[in-house]
């Protein structure tokens, strides 16, 4: 498609100012000094700014900032996985597809095309029912949810590649499967790998604080943002910024995402 | 001379014969997860004894091998049977269903029209106004990808936690909870709408762009025909066409329901119904579920499709031979 207007993006700044924001305060967060999981029941629901407690305590007396801290590096840690996970495996079928053709292709993209037409999260939430509640559960059903895009974007990549003339001059002169993945096809379509990869993160971390908020993500040991806006959710009454700050932590992580995705697509058109 | 299909008739066909392996499909696959879970419908906190187990089993004929209990499945499906629920014991899964199907599908559809036709004017009114106005337009056109990718990353609970914060717990001008009068369905459908408004603004505005880059634009410009009516009937129609493809997989996701949102607002909708019945291995109610939504997904793109034939005659004459 040719067209000569570059579509202007969203105001992008704004965005990436608060992700560096929320990923500063999770740092800052895990090395302030407290315990995420220590009960203090002296200091129970503490307001916003109160002294050893900047941004408060739960009901148990915790310390908000440093459970927001621990369940911000859960949610990064499961979306930069799933991510991985589905770019990998959505890249290593959508170049089986791609290069084969045939009728491997019709069965990667008819088995892309039934789980497409399943219902999304309710395949997740099977899946974390079948698989238990671990963290690598969760990731693993989240990549189910998430390789079938991930492939179908990456095998049309992939099969542009193949017809391009470099490839009729790379094979003539006896070129092999391998030395072309790793030298030209990489390069070639690492926007796309890049893309996927950015647009995965923010759907993957939707998913997971869906779950964690349905009871259904991470088991109690643990936190992530949805398991702290569930919390939350109980004390809605008594105390809002309990509800109100892991909440905002999704939104402002999820917008950031979505803006660098969108600046990038912009940007990537081919 | 061989026998052939008429080309239109085999048009529809195929999409036909793919829907229904589709289908097939999804079914196999929904019935072997179901199977593979730990634990059975009448795994309750206290053990029934073996032989009240026995019978239970023997009743719902869960003590044959599971491809004879797909095969009975498939086949009372076809009979249009979805077979008795095993939580609500005595009442079929139709019976359920059709309980929690009603304000589903009214919270669906009414919140599918609302995000639909208000990112569709969100993302449209930038183009609208007149050629002088050009600072008014870009400022217009930022504010609105902005919201879209805004409502886009706010997950539906966020939202209705939000709204139910607002407007029900603060201010109280609106009820938080239940489904009986209409007043009830304000928050819940602006919950719901988030997703397709998002989806709406980003799509369609983006396409906005990619046609603004094309010449044929230019040559109405050239032509002296008005601005706005070149945007509405030219620009916007193409414009259409992607947005389009993505209204089948998202009306069917909000015509099924949505947990989170039925569970803040205490609906008894489908999307509740699915997750207990997942928790409470209800297996008929969690695949009459599963295939509502499937039928719903390829039925609303057989939809699309063909809507998007009638938009883009370039389709039509790619689908003759």
């Amino acid at each position: 498609m040719s067209s000569n207007t570059l579509t202007p993006v969203a105001s992008f700044t704004l965005p990436l100012v608060g992700l560096g924001l929320i990923l500063l305060g999770t740092l800052a967060g895990l090395a302030n000094g407290h315990d995420p999981a220590f009960i203090n029941v002296a200091d129970p629901l503490k307001p916003i700014f109160s002294s050893p407690y900047w941004l408060g305590t739960d009901d148990l007396g915790r310390d908000l900032w440093a459970r927001l801290a621990q369940g911000g590096l859960i949610s990064l840690w499961v979306g930069f996985a799933t991510a991985l996970a589905s770019v990998v495996l959505g890249g290593i079928l959508g170049i089986v597809a791609a290069r084969c053709g045939g009728w491997v292709d019709a069965w990667v993209m008819r088995g892309v095309d039934v789980l497409s037409s399943l219902p999304s999260l309710m395949l997740v939430v099977l899946l974390s029912v079948v698989l238990g509640k671990s963290l690598w559960a969760l990731v693993l059903s989240i990549t189910l949810l998430s390789w079938p895009d991930a492939t179908r974007v990456i095998r049309a990549a992939t099969r542009q590649q193949l017809i391009e003339p470099y490839m009729e001059a790379y094979t003539a002169l006896g070129g092999g499967t391998g030395r072309w993945l790793s030298h030209y096809w990489v390069r070639n379509v690492a926007d796309v790998l890049i893309l996927a990869t950015t647009l995965t993160v923010p759907r993957a971390i939707l998913a997971e604080s869906t779950l964690s908020f349905l009871g259904l993500g991470v088991a109690p040991p643990l936190s992530s943002w949805g398991t702290l806006a569930s919390d939350g959710w109980q004390l809605v009454r008594v105390a809002p910024s309990l509800l109100i700050l892991p909440t905002a932590c999704i939104f402002i992580t999820l917008l950031g995402f979505n803006s660098i995705g969108d600046w990038l697509e912009a940007r990537l058109k081919r | 001379m061989p026998f052939r299909l008429p080309p239109l008739l085999l048009a529809w066909c195929k999409p036909l014969v793919h829907s229904l392996l589709t289908l097939l499909m999804v079914m196999v696959v929904t019935f072997a997860l179901l199977r593979a879970l730990p634990g059975g419908p009448f795994d309750k906190d206290k053990r029934l004894p073996p032989a009240v187990m026995e019978q239970l089993e023997a009743k719902y004929h869960l003590n044959a091998p599971v491809w004879q209990q797909l095969l009975a499945y498939s086949g009372n499906v076809l009979r249009g049977d979805l077979g008795p629920s095993y939580k609500y014991t005595s009442r079929t899964v139709q019976e359920v269903m059709s309980e929690a199907l009603p304000p589903t599908l009214i919270l669906g559809a009414l919140s599918l029209l609302l995000g639909c036709s208000a990112g569709m004017s969100v993302a449209l009114l930038p183009w609208l106004l007149p050629a002088r106005a050009q600072q008014t337009k870009a400022a217009l056109d930022t504010l609105a990808s902005t919201l879209g990718l805004a409502s886009l990353s706010a997950p539906s609970f966020v939202v209705a936690g939000s709204l139910v914060l607002l407007f029900a717990l603060e201010l109280r001008w609106l009820p938080a909870a239940r489904l009986t009068n209409p007043m009830d369905a304000i928050l819940p459908t602006l919950a719901l709408a988030t997703v397709p408004f998002g989806y709406t603004v980003l799509w369609v505005r983006k396409a906005l762009w990619q046609q603004a880059g094309q010449g044929y634009l230019q040559v109405k410009h050239a032509l002296g025909i008005q601005a706005n009516q070149i945007t509405l009937n030219h620009q916007w129609r193409n414009a259409l066409l992607p947005w389009m493809s993505l209204m089948g997989p998202l009306a069917a996701g909000l015509l099924t329901g949505s947990f989170a949102v039925e569970t803040i607002f205490a609906i008894p909708g489908v999307g509740k119904l699915f997750v207990l019945s997942v928790i409470d291995r209800d297996y008929p109610v969690v695949m009459g579920i599963t295939l509502l939504y499937s039928v719903l997904l390829i039925a609303l793109n057989l939809v699309s499709e063909s809507l998007l034939r009638w938009l883009d005659p370039r389709l039509r004459v790619e689908a003759t031979p």
